[in-house]
């Protein structure tokens, strides 16, 4: 399926305006721990399950239901060879168009490789540069900007706008204190171990640097 | 000498009336469809805008020969449409006129043919002749008693006394069957079929082509023997070896290869000409001749698309077997046809732009025994018992429709089996047209089409809220995700379809079958719900009345209003009117939809703003059908604008460049 089918997967869920993307990180030691993703369209679904009946919808090709499902199921396989990741997990909720991706990773190194390669697993015909989207050093983590031509930014500009009510949230849960982050929309747990961010795609569309996060730790 | 000098103008203007051809004629009255497109009032009423576009994109050129010829190749375009549409001076064509185009499908060819006004005869007939396909392909001109021909295999063109025929054979060549195959056995015919794509005379692909131009290349050159003690056997080692000492020799064999090719073109060109000499010329059986086609072809229409007896097509979707009848029964002589249903029966499509209104008619004519059977099907008249169901305060759109079911059943059931009368069986299928009529014998046509399907009425009359549920998450102090099972209110049209019960025992019987469906609760007795699912964003009620089904998404029609809603409430008394006098009605109130979608679903984004424009640009949408009269079924619509004192094509050509 091409990269297009993918990018623009997102869009088909503006009609319905909802749906939720859940980048999620528990640290384990200050390297190691696990990642998982979640697309959640549950509330579009009724939409989504109508528009998906279409061959293409608004000039782009969509992917059958379980098109997506395989899609999961290579990335989890071309995961397993990646070096440093394990304990890959993925679960395809098609009734509720619920998609979840979930492995370990033994350093931010790894992760960053292994989140390369299912970038370029995608985009076989418009290459995206090699980027590090998470670094550690110093007593920080920093969550970076993805390149301005970011999956989103490639969306026509009007149809982004159809994305109203759709988030991403960023959760990042640390075996040591917060002692500070540089996102003001960035909100510390109570016990001072976790940092979430919740911002707008239509809003990432335009400033992708919204997600960006320096977390400094005691 | 002024009075000579009139006497020339006139006596010249005479002459050419006398001598120009008359498009219509030309066409052939058993053409399978005709479309006329009046490119004079088109661009008179579109406001210099180009509309061309949307007409070019409707042309498919690209037709591939799937079967036969050159292997998938797509043959060499001798004319494109699209370029003539584009540029029609340099065609020397006439782009201010009438154009016809159609198609016209006989045992040796089949394809569509474009007839367009020249303004330049000679323009045409030199742009035709020296570009770069007739260089480099085969094709033949020819000058007939009826003007002159230029013919490729894909390609035959006319010039006529100022007109210019195009046909486009359906396929990439013309299949001429060879003469002794009439003899051939019907078990055979698959044989038949894969020795005639591999015959060698006939069958022509690239590796064909290429052992023909390297057998003459080798035949025609000395350098062959030379070549041939050097010891090499490789092909294209060897063919640069003739072309490093004899440069021009692939373009001999090329040549040849041509030639060849016009050899055969010339052939079957014996076996057409024949059939398009007439083609060129006015025909005393032409389209112009044919009674249904002159009724619509009368009053200067901008576009007309008319079906000449599309049921001898329809009957080759309708029989399940038509594909398997024809490959075996190619040579078999057929039962007589019997056509007293479906024959003499025609289809016409007309659009017209007039200023601030688009208006389009179809009509639909029928051969006498048929018009009888719809006639006393259409004699029904709408029940305004029904109106009562719908509350017209917040009407946006409504489509009524009321015809005898049972009559139209029948009608499609004489057609049905007059097709499969028709068609040949083999003897492997000679019992399936009777288990067909046993399986129709037995189904009960009482309840299926007498119960409730004569009357409908369909309306959508405001929005209303639905709750759904859908998954989310919810976080608790630590940031920790619990899966939870969230609520939200949804909008969606207000919609009601009411249908006329016509036996009461026969309704109640069905309505407790659907009942005992797992879809559906009981909310009264004579009210069943299926709740809004993750398949259906609504909940949908079916409520059985004194006289009719009501099937709604809108709780207050089928728990509280089941008697219908007070006169001062329904649908306003002219609107009831126009619905009662006509068998079907339609009316969309554009400007009223498009608003309350805008205002029900609230958004920023370019789609929402592309509706709002539309919607201040459209006025009403109406439809509705006439009395039947004359052998003849016709239905109107009119679109209006808010503009009237534009040319509607204008507008929405400037629309769409919008959009």
């Amino acid at each position: 399926m091409r990269l297009k089918t993918w990018i623009l997967l997102l869009p088909l869920l503006f009609l319905s305006s909802c749906f939720e993307f859940i980048e999620e990180i528990s640290f384990e030691t200050e390297q190691a721990g696990t990642f998982e993703l979640t697309l959640n369209c549950s509330q579009s679904r009724v939409r989504l399950k109508n528009i998906l009946k279409l061959d293409t919808f608004m000039g782009y090709n969509l992917p059958e239901q379980y098109e997506i499902s395989n899609k999961l199921y290579e990335i989890s396989n071309a995961l397993k060879l990646a070096k440093g990741i394990s304990n890959i997990d993925h679960n395809s909720d098609n009734d509720q168009f619920i998609y979840n991706i979930k492995f370990h990773f033994d350093s931010i190194k790894n992760l960053n490789i292994a989140l390369n390669l299912i970038a370029a697993m995608e985009s076989k015909i418009q290459r995206l540069p090699y980027m590090n989207l998470y670094e550690y050093s110093d007593g920080s983590f920093k969550r970076l900007q993805v390149p301005p031509d970011s999956l989103v930014q490639n969306s026509r500009q009007d149809h982004i706008k159809l994305f109203e009510g759709a988030t991403v949230t960023t959760i990042y849960r640390f075996k040591k204190t917060v002692e500070n982050v540089s996102n003001p929309n960035a909100v510390i747990s109570k016990s001072k171990t976790a940092v979430m961010l919740k911002q707008k795609v239509t809003e990432l569309a335009t400033k992708p640097s919204l997600l960006n996060n320096t977390i400094r730790l005691k | 000498m002024k009075s000579k000098f009139i006497y020339l103008i006139c006596l010249l203007s005479v002459l050419q009336t006398g001598f120009s051809l008359d498009l219509k004629k030309c066409i052939p009255n058993d053409a399978t469809y005709v479309m006329s497109i009046n490119f004079g009032n088109l661009n008179s009423k579109s406001n210099g805008l180009d509309y061309l576009k949307y007409i070019k994109s409707l042309i498919n050129e690209n037709s591939y020969d799937y079967y036969y010829g050159d292997g998938y190749e797509q043959a060499c375009q001798l004319v494109s449409i699209k370029d003539i549409l584009e540029k029609p001076s340099e065609f020397g064509i006439d782009l201010n006129s009438q154009a016809y185009i159609y198609q016209k499908n006989s045992q040796l060819y089949s394809g569509k043919t474009y007839l367009f006004k020249l303004s330049n005869e000679s323009v045409f007939e030199t742009k035709m002749t020296t570009n770069e396909c007739s260089k480099s392909k085969a094709f033949i001109t020819k000058q007939t008693d009826n003007g002159k021909i230029i013919m490729s295999e894909k390609y035959v063109i006319g010039i006529n006394k100022g007109v210019a025929f195009i046909f486009v054979n359906d396929n990439n060549s013309f299949e001429l069957e060879e003469e002794g195959d009439g003899e051939m056995e019907n078990s055979d015919y698959y044989y038949y079929g894969y020795r005639k794509r591999y015959n060698e005379n006939t069958y022509k692909d690239s590796i064909y082509e290429a052992e023909v131009a390297a057998y003459r290349v080798k035949t025609d050159s000395l350098l062959y023997i030379k070549a041939n003690q050097s010891g090499t056997e490789e092909y294209s080692q060897m063919v640069e070896a003739y072309i490093e000492i004899d440069p021009e020799i692939i373009e001999r064999a090329k040549l040849r290869l041509k030639e060849r090719q016009e050899e055969e073109l010339r052939k079957k060109i014996e076996k057409l000409t024949g059939d398009f000499q007439t083609i060129l010329a006015e025909k005393s059986l032409s389209i112009a001749s044919d009674r249904n086609f002159s009724r619509i072809d009368k009053d200067n229409n901008d576009v007309i698309i008319f079906f000449n007896n599309p049921m001898t097509y329809l009957g080759k979707i309708l029989n399940p077997f038509s594909r398997r009848s024809n490959r075996y029964n190619k040579n078999e002589p057929r039962p007589a046809a019997t056509t007293i249903y479906t024959s003499n029966i025609s289809a016409a499509y007309v659009l017209n732009f007039d200023k601030g209104l688009v208006r389009f008619k179809t009509l639909n004519s029928f051969g006498d025994e048929a018009f009888k059977m719809l006639k006393k099907a259409y004699d029904k008249k709408p029940d305004p018992n029904l109106l009562k169901y719908v509350e017209g305060t917040n009407l946006m759109a409504y489509l009524s429709s009321t015809f005898n079911t049972k009559e139209v059943v029948n009608f499609y059931e004489k057609c049905y089996f007059e097709i499969l009368g028709n068609a040949y069986f083999s003897k492997y299928d000679i019992n399936i047209p009777p288990t067909i009529e046993l399986f129709w014998a037995m189904l009960d046509k009482e309840l299926l089409f007498g119960t409730c399907t004569d009357r409908k009425l369909f309306a959508i009359n405001g929005f209303i809220e639905t709750k759904i549920s859908y998954k989310s998450y919810e976080y608790d102090e630590d940031f920790q995700s619990k899966e939870v099972t969230k609520e939200k209110i949804v909008k969606t049209p207000r919609m009601v379809l009411v249908l006329g019960i016509d036996n009461k025992e026969n309704a109640l019987k069905l309505f407790r079958i659907i009942s005992k469906f797992s879809a559906f609760t009981k909310v009264k007795d004579n009210v069943i719900l299926a709740s809004a699912s993750r398949d259906m964003q609504m909940n949908l009620y079916i409520v059985m009345t004194e006289d009719a089904f009501i099937l709604t998404n809108d709780a207050v029609l089928a728990l509280e209003k089941q008697t219908g809603y007070p006169k001062d409430k329904q649908i306003q008394k002219e609107e009831q009117k126009f619905i009662l006098s006509h068998n079907m009605t339609m009316r969309i109130f554009t400007d009223k939809l498009f608003k309350a979608i805008n205002e029900n679903y609230p958004s920023e984004s370019g789609e929402m703003k592309r509706i709002s424009d539309i919607a201040t640009n459209l006025g009403d949408f109406i439809f509705y059908d006439n009395e039947m009269s004359d052998n003849l079924y016709i239905t109107e619509g009119t679109l209006s604008l808010t503009n009237s004192s534009e040319n509607s094509l204008g507008i929405l050509l400037k629309l769409f460049n919008r959009l």
